[in-house]
C-alpha cells in the first residue's frame, strides 16, 4: 500500500515538472472532426487539439502569421499558423488541385479574443500528411456529342426565326 | 392559341435569350481557366435554353410581336420568365457535378436571382471558376433583374415595358421610358462593379490574396454584395478571408446595394441632401440600430463573445447583413445555435424587415414599415384632434408625398402577405422536425431573401421543403404580385375551358 502511495506521490511529481498538470490544456491524442468543434466547441475552447484535413483555398500571409484553411470534408477552418509553417505546403485545394493533407496541432477557439470572436485553431504544430496532387478530368466525349447535337438544333431554329421574320418585315 | 398566350410566351422567350447572352460569361471564364467539361456544361446550357427561347418564338403568331402588353399579361410573362430561367440556368449546375440533384441545383438557382444567398452546393472550396462566376453572375443579375436585363439589351421600345418592369417588384420609373429606366439601374450597377471590384481587389491584396485570386474573389464579393446576394466563393463565406477590412467592404457595398435606385439616381442628379430626407433612408437606420440593441443585448446574455468589441463585430455585421438582406456571414451557421433567443430575435425581425423598395434587396421594405409608422401617427392624431378636423400626414420619399390610404393599403396588404408567407414556412419547417427558432430564422431569411442560416436548409433537408423555400424565395422576390397574378391567370383560363 506504501509502496503505492509512494509510486502515486511519484507520478504526480513527475506530470507536475513535466508540466501534464499545471498545463490548463488537455492534450488530445485523436483529431477531433469540424462538426465537433463547431457543435461543442465549449468543450474544446482553449485546449490544445488535433485537426486533420486538406489545405483549401488561399493561404493568406499576415506578417509572421499565415491563415490556412483547412477542411476536413465537412467544415473548413481557419488555422493562425507561423508562416515558416505555412511554407511547408505545396498545394492549395481548388478544382485543379487536391490539397496537402495536413495534421495541425494547436490551440482551438470558439470565440478567439485576439481575432474578434472568430472560431479558428491556433497552430502550434503543422506536419504533412500527405502531398496534394493536380487532378486530370479527361475530356468528356458523351457531352461533346450532346453539345454539337443541341447546337445543330439551335442554328436550325434560329435560320427559321431569321426566315419568319423576314417573311414577316 | 389564344393572343394573350402568345403574348406572354414571345416576352418570355426573349428574357431566355437575354439568359442565355449571359451564360457566355461563364463560358469564357471556364475556356480561360481551361475547365473543358464546365465549359461543355455552358454550352449546353446555351444551346438548351436558345432552342427553348426560338422554339416559343416559332409557335407565336406575328399578332404577339405588335401587340400591347396588359398588366396580366407583363405579370405572368416575368412569372413564367423565371421559372423557364430557374430550370435552364439550373443545367450547368447540375452538369458540373456539385449538386446532389437537380432540385438542389434549381434550388441554388433561385437563391441566385432573388439574392437570397442559401446555397445547397456541396464542396464548395472545390467549386471551378466557371460555376463560381455563373452563381455570382446570377446573384448580379437577380439583383438588377432579368426583365430589367432583357429590357435594356433585347426589346425595341416597346408599349407596355413598364408592365414587365413592375412585375419584377420594381415601381420606381426614373425616366418617362422603362426602357431608359432600365439602362440607367445598369448603367449605375455597372458604374459600381468597376468601383467595387478595384476597392475588393485592393483590400484582397492586402490581406494576402494574390493578384489573380484577389481580382476574382474581389469581383465575385462584389456582385454578391451589391445585390444583396450572400454567396461567396468559399464555404466560410466571409468569415474566409479574417479581415476586419474586407468585412467593412463588404458593408459598405451592401448597405449602398440595398439602396433604392430611385436614390441613387436623385444623388446622381447632385441632389445629396436627399439621403438625410429620405423616409426609406431613416427608417432603415433607425430599425437597424433599435434592432441591434436586441441583438447585442442576447449576445451580452449569451455569453458568447467576452469583449463589447466581439459582440459589436459580430452582431452589427450579421445584423445588418440580414437587414439589407444580404446574407453575408462571418460565423458558422451552427454557432448561431449558440446565440440567445434575444439575439436570434433581432436578427429574424431585421431579416423581414429588409431594406429598400425598388433594390436589389427584399423584405418588408424600409418604405412600408416608415408608411406604416406615418399612419399610425396619423391614426393617433385623429384620435386626439376633433372630429372635423381635416388630418394629413406628410412623408418624404423623393419629394414630399401626402399620405393616402392608397398607400396604406398597399403597404399594409404586401406585409401581411410577407407575414402569412414567414408563418407558413415555419410552420412547414417544425412539421419537418425542426426546432421552432431555428424554423423562424430560416424561414425569415427565405422570406426576406437573406441567406443567413442557422443550418436547417442543407442538401439533407426534405425535398419538399426545398420546393416549398424556392416558392417562398420566388414570391418574396416578386413580392407577389407576379405570382399571384400567375395563379389566377392559369385559374381563370382553366375556367373559361
Amino acid at each position: 500500500m506504501k509502496r503505492l502511495i509512494k509510486l502515486t506521490i511519484g507520478f504526480v511529481f513527475m506530470c507536475y515538472f513535466t508540466g501534464w498538470i499545471t498545463h490548463p490544456r488537455l492534450v488530445l491524442a485523436a483529431p477531433v472532426s469540424s462538426t465537433d468543434l463547431l457543435g461543442y466547441g465549449s468543450k474544446y475552447q482553449g485546449k490544445l487539439i488535433k485537426f486533420e484535413g486538406e489545405v483549401v483555398g488561399d493561404l493568406m500571409k499576415r506578417g509572421e502569421y499565415t491563415w490556412v484553411p483547412v477542411s476536413d470534408g465537412l467544415n473548413t477552418i481557419g488555422i493562425w499558423a507561423p508562416s515558416s509553417y505555412a511554407e511547408k505546403i505545396k498545394y492549395t485545394g481548388s478544382y485543379r488541385y487536391r490539397g496537402d493533407m495536413v495534421v495541425i496541432s494547436g490551440i482551438f477557439h470558439e470565440t478567439c479574443p485576439q481575432h474578434g470572436g472568430e472560431l479558428d485553431i491556433h497552430a502550434k504544430s503543422l506536419e504533412i500528411k500527405q502531398r496534394g496532387y493536380r487532378i486530370s478530368y479527361p475530356l468528356n466525349r458523351f457531352r461533346i456529342f450532346c453539345a454539337g447535337i443541341l447546337g445543330f438544333f439551335s442554328l436550325i431554329l434560329f435560320l427559321a426565326n431569321r426566315f419568319r421574320a423576314r417573311n414577316l418585315s | 392559341m389564344k393572343l394573350d398566350f402568345q403574348v406572354i410566351i414571345y416576352y418570355t422567350a426573349r428574357i431566355l435569350m437575354g439568359l442565355a447572352a449571359l451564360m457566355v460569361i461563364p463560358l469564357i471564364t471556364a475556356l480561360f481557366f481551361q475547365e473543358w467539361n464546365i465549359a461543355l456544361d455552358f454550352l449546353i446550357g446555351i444551346f438548351l435554353s436558345l432552342i427553348t427561347a426560338y422554339t416559343l418564338t416559332l409557335i407565336t403568331s406575328s399578332e404577339a410581336y405588335k401587340s400591347k402588353l396588359s398588366w396580366v399579361d407583363g405579370l405572368v410573362a416575368v412569372t413564367v420568365a423565371w421559372l423557364l430561367g430557374m430550370i435552364l440556368a439550373a443545367v450547368p449546375y447540375y452538369l458540373s457535378g456539385f449538386y446532389g440533384s437537380f432540385l438542389d441545383a434549381t434550388f441554388d438557382v433561385m437563391s441566385g436571382l432573388t439574392t437570397t444567398g442559401l446555397v445547397l452546393i456541396q464542396d464548395l472550396d472545390h467549386v471551378p471558376y466557371g460555376i463560381n462566376m455563373w452563381r455570382h453572375l446570377l446573384s448580379f443579375l437577380g439583383g438588377q433583374g432579368m426583365v430589367v436585363l432583357a429590357l435594356t439589351f433585347l426589346f425595341r421600345d416597346i408599349s407596355g415595358a413598364f408592365k414587365l418592369y413592375v412585375g419584377e417588384a420594381k415601381d420606381e420609373q426614373l425616366l418617362p421610358n422603362a426602357k431608359n429606366t432600365a439602362r440607367v439601374i445598369w448603367f449605375i450597377s455597372i458604374i459600381y462593379l468597376l468601383i467595387g471590384t478595384f476597392i475588393f481587389w485592393v483590400a484582397g491584396l492586402y490581406i494576402g490574396l494574390s493578384p489573380l485570386r484577389s481580382f476574382f474573389h474581389g469581383l465575385w464579393v462584389f456582385m454578391a454584395a451589391w445585390s444583396t446576394g450572400g454567396f461567396a466563393p468559399q464555404s466560410q463565406n466571409i468569415l474566409y478571408y479574417h479581415s476586419t477590412l474586407y468585412e467593412l467592404v463588404t458593408v459598405l457595398f451592401f448597405t449602398v446595394g440595398s439602396f433604392n435606385f430611385a436614390l441613387h439616381y436623385t444623388i446622381w442628379r447632385a441632389n445629396r441632401r436627399e439621403i438625410f430626407r429620405n423616409l426609406e433612408v431613416i427608417s432603415f437606420f433607425i430599425t437597424v440600430n433599435l434592432l441591434f440593441s436586441f441583438t447585442a443585448g442576447g449576445l451580452a446574455q449569451s455569453d458568447v463573445y467576452t469583449s463589447f468589441w466581439d459582440i459589436f463585430r459580430k452582431g452589427y455585421y450579421h445584423l445588418i447583413s440580414g437587414h439589407t438582406t444580404t446574407g453575408f456571414m462571418t460565423v458558422y451557421a451552427s454557432q448561431f445555435q449558440g446565440w440567445s433567443d434575444l439575439a436570434l430575435l433581432g436578427l429574424i425581425i431585421s431579416m423581414l424587415f429588409g431594406a429598400s423598395a425598388c433594390s436589389t434587396a427584399g423584405g418588408f421594405k424600409a418604405l412600408r414599415i416608415g408608411i406604416i409608422w406615418h399612419t399610425l401617427i396619423r391614426e393617433v392624431k385623429r384620435v386626439i384632434n376633433p372630429e372635423r378636423a381635416v388630418v394629413t400626414e406628410k412623408f418624404h420619399h423623393l419629394r414630399d408625398v401626402i399620405l393616402e390610404e392608397r398607400h396604406m393599403r398597399s403597404a399594409l396588404l404586401v406585409v401581411i402577405l410577407y407575414i402569412t408567407t414567414f408563418t407558413i414556412t415555419t410552420v412547414a419547417s417544425v412539421a419537418s422536425g425542426y426546432p421552432l427558432i431555428h424554423s423562424m430564422f430560416e424561414a425569415a431569411s427565405a422570406t426576406g431573401n437573406v441567406g443567413l442560416s442557422i443550418g436547417v436548409v442543407a442538401p439533407s433537408m426534405p425535398g419538399l421543403l426545398k420546393v416549398l423555400y424556392i416558392l417562398v424565395m420566388w414570391v418574396g422576390r416578386l413580392e407577389f404580385m407576379a405570382v399571384l397574378a400567375g395563379v389566377a391567370f392559369i385559374i381563370e383560363t382553366l375556367r373559361r375551358k
